[in-house]
């Protein structure tokens, strides 16, 4: 067992120590062999360290003789000089420390914007060691989209969808398509198809610079379970397309109440049975406004995020539920809200696509000229407002002729579709901004030729006016119920359900049902089935099907 | 002004015999304390004539507000360290023809019958048994009494840290003594 003792001779300190505790040590160890040991051996200790032993006797004149003996002599007049400066550094370290200090941050204030893109950009390293700067911040800058080092970029890709409008459940569209709704059930999680390492791949052999990214407003919503691992996917994937160095512009294109799927069955009700827009109703608009803030706070240092399309083809509201002025200002409310949270990204605000009648205005409807009194019948008329931000952008659709391009009616000449463009393209001029084209396609109901050169036209276009462009789109999917023809603008096609409408035998297969048999022949599935997808017995999940031709135009498209 | 600082004065005039005094001045304690380091007497003059280059050619950076005992004691410090740093040599355990002749004439232990060769060659090893640090620390303390704030600016620590590597110097002696009786070595 330890002395009591032991700790008190190991603080003993012989020549601080006072004669009472000198006299009480000594007198404690004289009776303690343990601590007199403990006291001897640090008493000897002190000794030897002290001790003192001898150089050699002329060891002096060795060091005189290495040492320069003129030093001092030859710097005579330079020397009060030295000792003046050495004995001022205590004085210099801190005044050159803080100047330091100033000069830092005065180049960080100054190369702020540089130093926060170089930090940012290099967290995520491009996987292409010949493209490394290639993507980098990108804002507006009067009309044109504009890099960190100056270059002015024109944004051409394509559209991904991403089945945003959702899908046909069993036993629930139907009820749902009873009670006059939209039958498709919007995903609260993307579906795993639409975009795997596959699809990355394709789109950057493609050789495109972009992605507009579609999303619905349900995968964000604070009442979904899946919003954080929804976010975190999406995040994901915008490093993904930048890892290839393609820009991503996100596009909540179903928004909540009234979006382009819905409105199907909405547009007919009359107003006050109509589900609203996020202009006509505060709790949508809120609920809106709230997604874009999450989504926005989620994202807004991830590299590659070109910026964030508000929402896809609006629709104006009648004079009597506030108009233009409604619009312009909803708008507004919804850009201030994200500029609060992310400073520095692009704004793309749309084009309104269709507006509400008002009272005694023509619009028409399954062919007839109607007089509208007071049912707000749909005018398809588009028209861009301006919006506060000076860090925005304006976006159209361009599927015109709407007949031509979606049923392969009618013709067109290039220069109504040159009008068409350049009214949207002056108008971005006329307040100093830039406008894309946010989506743009033929459907393959038209021959190939003709999409072609339906293609080449817009293109030599969109080129006139330096703007931007994304066609519409990647990839969708078929199927009996997913005609491939008129309202099929994909440049994939995907057979996901195949395993719920045929049976493979052999080397061929059977639909499951007649009436299956029978749709499929009449939407000319069947056809797109037995030359794409059905292949030595077995089905391919994925066929660019007779759109290589679409392909390759937009290719070189890119490629310019 | 002192004798040291008179010797300055006159070395930074130019007078050569000022400096092989202050070498003379200094040359024991600084072999000592560096001879209690590395063990070799080859060794601690290359060092110490290091030292003293150091000294003379830095001489005019010496500020005279500050102790000169420290200030060459600091130099000698770094001057070690620079050179254990790069040699990492084994330790060597001294032998009973290390013990100098004259640790036996002192007076001064309450013990006299402890003074045996025998014991300061079990306290030589034992105090070359601790860290370098604690091993610095130990020997300054003693060898010229300097304080902890002295020790503190010579060893480039905090104050409160040269007193902590003191206290831990001594109770790994004090631990390494119990061991050695454990094993039938007594004092």
């Amino acid at each position: 067992m330890k002395c009591n003792y032991y700790d008190k001779i190991l603080e003993f300190e012989e020549h601080s120590a006072s004669v009472q505790e000198k006299d009480e040590i000594l007198k404690h160890i004289s009776s303690c062999e343990n601590c007199k040991e403990l006291y001897n051996m640090l008493y000897l200790s002190s000794v030897y360290s002290s001790y003192e032993y001898e150089a050699r006797s002329d060891f002096y004149k060795q060091v005189i003789a290495s040492v320069d003996s003129k030093k001092y002599k030859s710097k005579s007049f330079m020397l009060p000089v030295l000792i003046f400066f050495e004995k001022l550094k205590p004085a210099f370290k801190p005044l050159i420390t803080g100047m330091s200090v100033t000069a830092l941050l005065f180049l960080i204030i100054i190369y702020r914007g540089q130093l926060y893109e170089f930090l940012r950009l290099d967290a995520y390293p491009s996987k292409n060691p010949y493209n490394v700067n290639e993507i980098s911040f990108l804002r507006t800058d009067g009309e044109n989209l504009v890099m960190n080092n100056g270059n002015n970029i024109l944004l051409n890709g394509v559209n991904l969808t991403n089945n945003v409008w959702g899908n046909w459940v069993s036993g629930v569209s139907e009820k749902l398509e009873a009670e006059g709704k939209s039958p498709l059930v919007k995903p609260v999680v993307q579906d795993s198809w639409v975009l795997a390492d596959v699809d990355f791949k394709r789109i950057e052999d493609m050789g495109c610079n972009s992605v507009r990214y579609d999303f619905n407003y349900q995968l964000f919503d604070k009442s979904n379970p899946n919003q954080i691992s929804n976010i975190l996917k999406l995040k994901s994937d915008i490093q993904h397309f930048y890892s290839l160095n393609i820009y991503t512009v996100l596009c909540m294109s179903i928004v909540p109440g009234l979006d382009t799927i819905n409105d199907t069955s909405e547009n007919t009700k009359p107003p006050l049975y109509r589900m609203k827009s996020v202009f006509e109703s505060d709790e949508y608009f809120n609920q809106w406004k709230e997604i874009w803030e999450y989504v926005v706070e989620q994202l807004k240092d991830t590299p590659g995020l070109a910026g964030y399309e508000i929402m896809c083809e609006p629709r104006l509201p009648s004079e009597k539920d506030g108009g233009l002025k409604l619009f312009q200002k909803k708008l507004n409310n919804l850009c201030s809200a994200i500029r609060k949270v992310d400073r520095n990204r692009i704004i793309f605000v749309p084009e309104y696509q269709s507006r509400e009648a008002n009272p005694g205005e023509k619009y028409y409807h399954e062919d007839n000229t109607i007089i509208d009194s007071g049912e707000q019948g749909i005018i398809w008329e588009t028209g861009f407002v301006k919006v506060d931000d000076s860090n925005v952008a304006y976006v159209f659709q361009f599927f015109d002729p709407y007949e031509y391009t979606f049923y392969g009616k009618g013709d067109y000449t290039i220069e109504d579709l040159q009008s068409l463009v350049e009214k949207r393209a002056m108008w971005a001029r006329t307040i100093g901004k830039a406008s894309l084209v946010a989506r743009y396609g033929i459907s393959r109901i038209n021959p190939s030729q003709q999409r072609v050169s339906w293609l080449q036209t817009v293109h030599s276009i969109f080129s006139k006016f330096n703007i931007s462009s994304s066609y519409h789109e990647y990839k969708n999917l078929v199927g009996t119920y997913n005609p491939s023809n008129d309202g099929f603008f994909a440049i994939y096609g995907q057979y996901n359900n195949w395993k719920n409408e045929i049976s493979l035998t052999g080397n061929s297969y059977s639909f499951l049902d007649k009436d299956m048999e029978y749709t499929a022949e009449t939407t000319k599935f069947k056809d797109v089935l037995d030359r794409f997808f059905f292949k030595d017995g077995k089905i391919e999940s994925v066929s660019i099907m007779d759109n290589e031709d679409i392909l390759n135009t937009l290719k070189d498209y890119w490629k310019n | 002004m002192n004798n040291e600082n008179l010797l300055i004065s006159k070395i930074l005039q130019g007078d050569i015999d000022a400096f092989s005094s202050l070498v003379r001045l200094y040359q024991n304690q600084l072999f000592s304390f560096l001879y209690k380091l590395t063990h070799s007497r080859e060794e601690t003059e290359d060092l110490l004539q290091e030292v003293f280059i150091r000294v003379y050619n830095y001489l005019y950076k010496y500020n005279n507000t500050y102790s000169f005992s420290t200030w060459i004691y600091r130099i000698t410090y770094n001057t070690y360290n620079t050179a254990y740093k790069k040699k990492k040599s084994q330790p060597v355990s001294y032998s009973i023809d290390d013990i100098p002749q004259k640790l036996f004439s002192l007076e001064g232990c309450p013990e006299k019958s402890f003074e045996t060769k025998e014991q300061y060659l079990t306290i030589m090893n034992l105090i070359d048994s601790l860290n370098s640090e604690q091993k610095t620390v130990f020997l300054l303390r003693h060898v010229k009494d300097f304080s902890f704030k002295e020790i503190s600016t010579i060893m480039d620590v905090s104050q409160e840290a040269s007193r902590m590597k003191y206290h831990r110097a001594k109770k790994t002696l004090a631990r390494n003594l119990e061991m050695n009786k454990k094993r039938g070595l007594h004092l």
